[in-house]
């Protein structure tokens, strides 16, 4: 009895459950992933979703799986090695202006091209040694430099310097806050702090307003509160204003943290509720973060707070270095970044932590309780018809939470048991195993141990206190109700006993502890049991249906030992005995998944299927999730807010708001499936990395090119990829393909690159797209072509000219050998037919006339002597002719000195005969001129034909002969002093033969002639 | 004219309309080539027996064309202007603007089903590079598009033609009075794919030729002594074997890359037309002594222009259903020109048959 009312009492007692609604994972140097230094000051998201980050030990890229060190030395830039970094704000064009506060140095850093150069500072007057300062950006772009105990520098795209222009003139004696800098862009302003108060430039009018200088009369400026040193300023999206500062009233070391209304005339007290936390004076904020729903971050030196929306109340995150596993540690915290999706990061001096939900209404709540606080050694969970939560600890019996996990005053036990009971029994009571409510009555049942049962009615709030015999005393393990709305109940003993008819009844003995009792969609009963298998039965008569054990059958089970049972929707029955079993009853095969099938680990706890039709698994190893329709397994942990899983093994339960919970131990983790659902595809996957041999290579630069040549010896890569969705990137499946090798796709292992080495020369397309847990791919493939570039002998167009080459060289060949049967041909066709005109017509002659004379010889011996005569002139004339043949044929007369030299031969053997005295008269140059046979016999015969013409028929005493060269050209020219002829009337084969040969020389021979004056022929012809 | 040039000239125009098809019917991943187009994806058989066909050995047929329409307008200088340029309305324009409208048509038809519409999407081949249903563009769009920038974007070379031919007394006057220069001119115009307005300098060159070939009288009817078919044959496959393998192995981001392609692409259209024209007298012959072939030539115009946007329409229609199938975008690029070969025949038949006088206007009265 005093048990009842100690717990009575502590039920009464109710706390508010700490909401903790972040679980931070941590990197530091310590991860082995490439992180500089733990004081982390800086964070940037670029427009491709890499992280930037600003170390103590420089800059550096985080894509998710590593960090890449960002050093330059590059050729046109200065150099950037291991500097501490300690503010990165985005300039055009994806460049990165960085503050180095400490060496008073200021930068811009281009990715595309990896080149760094040094920003100037070009003040007006000298900045004073121990200045801090502060980079802004404001909604134009344009940047500025807040520099304590100086002002305001302006960002010189074009000088690549901070210049004074004196853009915001403060009033004089005041001195900038370098962290109070804030545009107002709906109003056109820009606000700063001062030591001596709040001044607000105001773009419209280029006039600096301030407490003595206040034509817009604006209460903030007159409010003497905020005439003191503004230290943070910033306007929210509800328009409030938030102003921080150490004032010179008071004794100035405290803080304060006013929020005004739009005007700046109301101080909104209610809005600043939980911010002052803490002793004042151990801890500053400096910032103000809004997220893109609109939630508040404040941070600065021991100081992270958030804004819970629920409570209308900041939460302090405390530092801590505890081991409830979601402990956050920090002294300062520098930045706070909201990257695309929505996840938070911070920057602090121990490394970096980020929380994949930004949200605090879409967190998991992972809660351990005391006794104080909620329930423990929690054995069962059971929603209450109006949303409240109930659960069976093995300590304090049953205590209730509302939805939310926080614990409510329930008084359960309304009633003590039985006085008669005997103390054990009396204890049983609060040894609560199992929870059910029996839908006919609205009775809430408890399976209590040394088989005491509870029921309490939820209307009448009365109490049963039971302890059937049945149950033989055993603790009532599990209870449930069948569709008929009969009760089961299974005993840690082994009994199945079923409640109907207000009575118990054994129905089924095994013997060992029964875990579950399961009622399948068709009716059936499945029994999870310790060391004895898994059972189908039949409810109706207790027949056993199928039993699976580890009998090393076909359908043999991993383990004789189950603790949950479930189903699927395509009536699948899923057994969890160690591993994973999937259980299909009509054909009774049983397939195990099991650790080298994805799970991650062979002790599978808890089951419970949501909704959709996912099956969520509590393991040793944590939660994962089982999506029957593509059979993959997701494992979710810290980054995705769930901490507490391996240790809520007892329990689960799916609310009827959609919610599933695991419980166990003092731990509880409750989370609504449909947050790790995603509508979305996942963003595209992105080239991290390009690697040459072991080079990294600038991959912005690489990709912003239609592709990457390399040399023929540039052939082993490696390129490194991945989804920048830093809360999807685990759980996606990458596929690659390179075309030109891989045939097919390829899926990803967890290394996030891939290698290929000694690749021929080609062109390749590397592509790769990946696939979240629901399936869907993302938007676009992702391809980089590679072009390794093979030596130009090594080329197909090269080949195909060496052929075309080639060819053409059989064409050239077949050319001249053509060309030389036709010159032979034409050669003996030239023969043949000088020797037909020439010598065939004149032995016929001369054949003739030596009939004649041989008839006449006796006759007419002057006929006869005639006829010899003929014959002896024809003859001669025949030899003449076949001297002329034989002459140009012989290739020993191709020069031109043979030519000319029967030329003269000729003209001397002809004109001296008629004493013609004549000059023959060759230039030098002639003797250079090559003729062939043809030419060479052409030429010859029109000189003979011109000069037998002057000596026959001219009548001349001087024949002037001449051969030269003019132009390319041979000339010949015969002149006589004859008698002459008139050319028009002149008829006869010779000039006839002589034009046809010209002809034939591609020249042309003019005769000029005049009676009494004597001719001329001339012959041109040209020559090579 | 003597009558074997003149079916010599059917003949080629013949089959330089048919060779369209497989010039437009390339599934390259470049979806327009031009001539010193370079090839990013890796060189398959498939891939160099496209390129080959269509950016290198088929390319030709249009300069071919031109050629051919300069020399036959030129016969006709005693005609009066006016008279001739309302004849050229009727056979150029009015069915410029009437297939334009088709294509336009089968597109909208195309659209209103699930495959056929992803079909048109997959094809591309808006002009304007809008390639949503014309429903969602609306009517100025279309106008647009049917008036300027037609779906069937070859119908251009009927739209120049007829520009041709309202030059033609000065492009006619300055061949007679100094042709080298203006051959320079226009050669210029051809390689710097000069266009003002809708005078596209692409086929000036070639038409000029055609031209200048007939004031001159140029006796294309018999084969010039210095012709060699050899040569003429090999510079036209062998340059355009070299072209295609250079345009898939040469480094697209150097400068002198597509020098060397248009280098090449000239050597081997000028190899080809002349190889093409004086090669193949026998084949001619044979050709239009058939009944068959006269009466599937008779159909030129009808190939030409109702093949796009129906061939790269089917191309990607054949893609969905035969991409399981081993070489299938060969496979595509052999057999779905050859379909809308017949498709366009049979057609064309029925609509000869159906609506004589309406084919008469679509055709500007060819055919018949």
């Amino acid at each position: 009895m005093r048990a009842f009312f100690f717990v009575s009492l502590l039920l009464l007692f109710t706390t508010t459950l700490p909401a903790q609604r972040f679980t931070f994972t941590h990197i530091t140097t310590d991860d082995g992933i490439g992180l500089a230094s733990n004081h982390v000051t800086s964070l940037h998201q670029d427009e491709k979703g890499f992280i930037w980050i600003g170390t103590a030990n420089g800059l550096q890229r985080f894509d998710g799986s590593k960090f890449i060190q960002i050093s330059t030395s590059k050729n046109g830039g200065d150099k950037l090695m291991y500097p501490r970094i300690s503010q990165i704000v985005p300039a055009d064009s994806g460049k990165l202006i960085l503050g180095m506060f400490t060496l008073r140095q200021f930068g811009i850093f281009d990715p595309s091209t990896f080149i760094y150069k040094k920003i100037v500072l070009k003040p007006l007057r000298k900045i004073p040694a121990s200045s801090e300062y502060r980079l802004w950006k404001d909604s134009q772009g344009e940047i500025y430099l807040n520099v304590q105990n100086y002002g305001i520098l302006h960002f010189n795209k074009k000088d690549n310097s901070f210049v004074d222009d004196n853009l915001f003139p403060l009033p004089k004696g005041w001195a900038l806050n370098t962290l109070a800098a804030f545009e107002n862009k709906a109003k056109q302003q820009y606000w700063f702090g001062c030591d001596s108060g709040l001044c607000i430039y105001d773009k419209r009018s280029r006039q600096m307003w301030y407490s003595r200088n206040n034509p817009a009369n604006l209460p903030i400026l007159n409010d003497a509160r905020i005439n003191s040193n503004v230290g943070k300023i910033y306007i929210d999206r509800l328009h409030r204003i938030w102003l921080f500062g150490y004032p010179k009233w008071g004794n100035g070391s405290q803080q304060y943290r006013f929020c005004l209304d739009s005007t700046g005339s109301s101080y909104l007290n209610k809005d600043t509720a939980g911010l002052d936390y803490g002793v004042r004076g151990s801890n500053d904020y400096r910032h103000i973060f809004e997220t893109k729903e609109g939630d508040l971050w404040i941070y600065g030196l021991n100081a992270l707070l958030n804004f819970d929306k629920n409570a209308h109340r900041f939460d302090y995150i405390k530092s801590g270095t505890g081991n409830d596993n979601i402990s956050i540690d920090y002294e300062s915290v520098f930045q706070i970044l909201e990257d695309k999706e929505g996840n938070i990061w911070l920057a602090t001096n121990q490394g970096i932590y980020y929380t994949a939900t930004g949200s605090s209404n879409s967190s998991v709540v992972n809660s351990t309780f005391t006794d104080k606080t909620g329930p423990t050694a929690i054995n069962d969970i059971m929603e209450l018809p109006n949303g409240n939560l109930l659960f069976a600890s093995g300590r304090r019996g049953v205590t209730a939470t509302d939805r939310f996990l926080k614990s409510i005053n329930i008084p359960w036990y309304t009633q003590p048991p039985p006085a008669e009971w005997p103390q054990s029994l009396k204890d049983a009571v609060y040894q609560t195993w199992s929870l059910s409510i029996q839908s006919t009555t609205g009775d809430v049942w408890t399976g209590c141990n040394s088989g005491v049962l509870v029921i309490r009615n939820l209307e009448t709030k009365k109490l049963q206190y039971l302890h059937p015999p049945e149950f033989n005393n055993s603790r009532i393990q599990y209870i449930t109700e069948d569709k008929q709305g009969q009760m089961w109940l299974a005993t840690q003993g082994g009994r199945l006993i079923k409640y109907s008819n207000n009575k118990f009844s054994v129905v089924l003995e095994i013997g060992t502890i029964i875990y579950k009792v399961f009622i399948d969609r068709q009716g059936w009963m499945w029994l999870a049991t310790r060391e004895s298998g898994l059972y189908a039965i039949d409810p109706s008569n207790g027949k056993i249906l199928q039993r699976y054990t580890d009998d090393g059958g076909w359908n043999s089970l991993y383990s004789n030992t189950g603790t949950d049972i479930e189903q699927l929707k395509n009536d699948q029955i899923v057994f969890a005995g160690g591993a994973l079993h999937f259980i299909d009853k009509a054909t009774r095969t049983v397939l195990k998944v099991q650790y080298e099938d994805g799970l991650p680990s062979n002790t599978v706890i808890r089951l419970r299927t949501d909704e959709k039709g996912f099956l969520w698994i509590v393991t040793s190893n944590g939660l994962c999730r089982y999506n029957p329709n593509n059979k993959h397994i997701t494992p979710y942990g810290r980054r995705d807010g769930v901490v507490l899983a391996e240790l809520t093994i007892a329990a689960d339960y799916s609310t009827s708001f959609g919610e599933i919970i695991f419980g166990g131990s003092n731990s509880v983790i409750m989370f609504n499936p449909a947050m790790f659902s995603t509508t979305q595809p996942p963003p595209d996957v992105t080239i991290t990395d390009f690697k040459l041999f072991n080079q990294y290579l600038p991959v912005d630069s690489l990709l912003s090119k239609p592709r990457i040549s390399l040399k023929n010896d540039e052939n082993s890569l490696s390129i490194y990829f991945a989804s920048l969705s830093y809360r999807q990137r685990d759980k996606l499946t990458y596929y690659y393909k390179m075309e030109g090798i891989d045939k097919d796709w390829v899926k990803a292992d967890r290394s996030y690159f891939v290698n290929y080495s000694l690749l021929p020369p080609g062109k390749y397309s590397f592509k790769i797209y990946c696939e979240n847990i629901e399936g869907m791919r993302c938007s676009n493939v992702t391809d980089l072509n590679i072009y390794i570039k093979p030596p130009y002998y090594k080329t197909w167009w090269f080949m195909s000219f060496l052929l075309f080459i080639v060819a053409l060289l059989v064409y050239a060949v077949h050319d001249i050998r053509v060309n030389r049967l036709l010159a032979v041909e034409s050669l003996r066709t030239r023969v043949a037919r000088d020797l037909h005109d020439d010598m065939g017509s004149t032995l016929s002659t001369i054949n003739i006339l030596s009939s004649m004379a041989k008839n006449k010889v006796e006759v007419d011996n002057g006929k006869t002597t005639e006829y010899l005569g003929k014959i002896s002139e024809y003859s001669e004339r025949m030899m003449d002719a076949m001297d002329d043949i034989v002459w140009s044929i012989k290739p020993a007369n191709d020069s031109m000195q043979k030519i000319t030299a029967r030329m003269r031969e000729f003209a001397t053997n002809v004109l001296e005969a008629k004493e013609i005295d004549f000059n023959f008269n060759i230039d030098d140059s002639v003797n250079d001129v090559k003729l062939n046979m043809e030419a060479r016999r052409d030429f010859f015969l029109i000189f003979k034909e011109a000069v037998n013409n002057a000596a026959k028929y001219s009548q001349a005493k001087h024949l002037e002969m001449r051969l030269t060269m003019k132009n390319r050209k041979l000339l010949l020219v015969v002149k006589d002093d004859g008698v002459g002829f008139d050319v028009a009337e002149a008829d006869g084969n010779g000039l006839g033969n002589m034009q046809k040969r010209a002809d034939q020389l591609n020249g042309y021979i003019t005769i000029e002639s005049q009676k009494g004056k004597g001719t001329s022929v001339n012959l041109t012809i040209p020559v090579v | 004219m003597d009558r074997f040039l003149s079916q010599k000239f059917k003949f080629y125009s013949f089959v330089s309309i048919s060779l369209l098809l497989y010039v437009h019917g390339y599934n390259l991943q470049d979806s327009y080539l031009t001539p010193y187009s370079t090839v990013q994806e890796p060189l398959t058989f498939t891939t160099f027996i496209e390129y080959f066909l269509a950016n290198g050995a088929l390319r030709f047929r249009i300069p071919l064309l031109f050629i051919i329409s300069g020399y036959i307008y030129s016969l006709q200088d005693k005609k009066p202007y006016a008279e001739r340029i309302k004849r050229r309305f009727a056979t150029l324009i009015v069915p410029f603007f009437f297939w334009s409208a088709v294509g336009i048509l089968v597109t909208f038809i195309w659209q209103q089903f699930d495959v056929t519409a992803q079909a048109v999407r997959d094809a591309a081949l808006d002009q304007l590079g809008d390639n949503r249903p014309y429903n969602e563009i609306g009517w100025p769009g279309v106008l647009y598009r049917w008036l300027v920038r037609p779906v069937s974007f070859h119908l251009w070379f009927i739209r120049s033609l007829f520009i041709y031919n309202v030059l033609y007394p000065f492009i006619s006057w300055f061949i007679s009075k100094a042709p080298m220069v203006w051959l320079a001119i226009v050669f210029l115009f051809w390689h710097t794919v000069f266009s003002f307005l809708f005078i596209e300098g692409q086929g000036l060159f070639f038409f000029s030729l055609g031209v200048l070939i007939n004031k001159y009288n140029y006796p294309i009817y018999k084969k010039p002594l210095w012709f060699s078919h050899y040569l003429s044959w090999l510079f036209f496959l062998g340059i355009s074997v070299i072209k295609t393998f250079m345009a898939f192995e040469l480094d697209p981001t150097n400068a002198g890359t597509p020098f060397i392609l248009y280098a090449l692409h000239d050597i081997s259209i000028g190899a080809g037309i002349l190889a093409i024209w004086f090669g193949a007298d026998p084949v001619v012959k044979w050709c239009m002594e058939k009944k068959w072939f006269q009466w599937a030539a008779s159909f030129s115009f009808i190939i030409f222009a109702f093949h796009v946007p129906l061939v790269h329409y089917t191309t990607r229609l054949a893609f969905v259903y035969w991409n399981h199938l081993p070489n299938y975008r060969l496979l595509t690029y052999l057999v779905v020109p050859i379909f809308i070969f017949f498709v366009c025949l049979v057609t064309g038949a029925l609509f000869r048959k159906i609506f004589p006088k309406v084919y008469r206007l679509a055709t500007g009265g060819r055919g018949f």
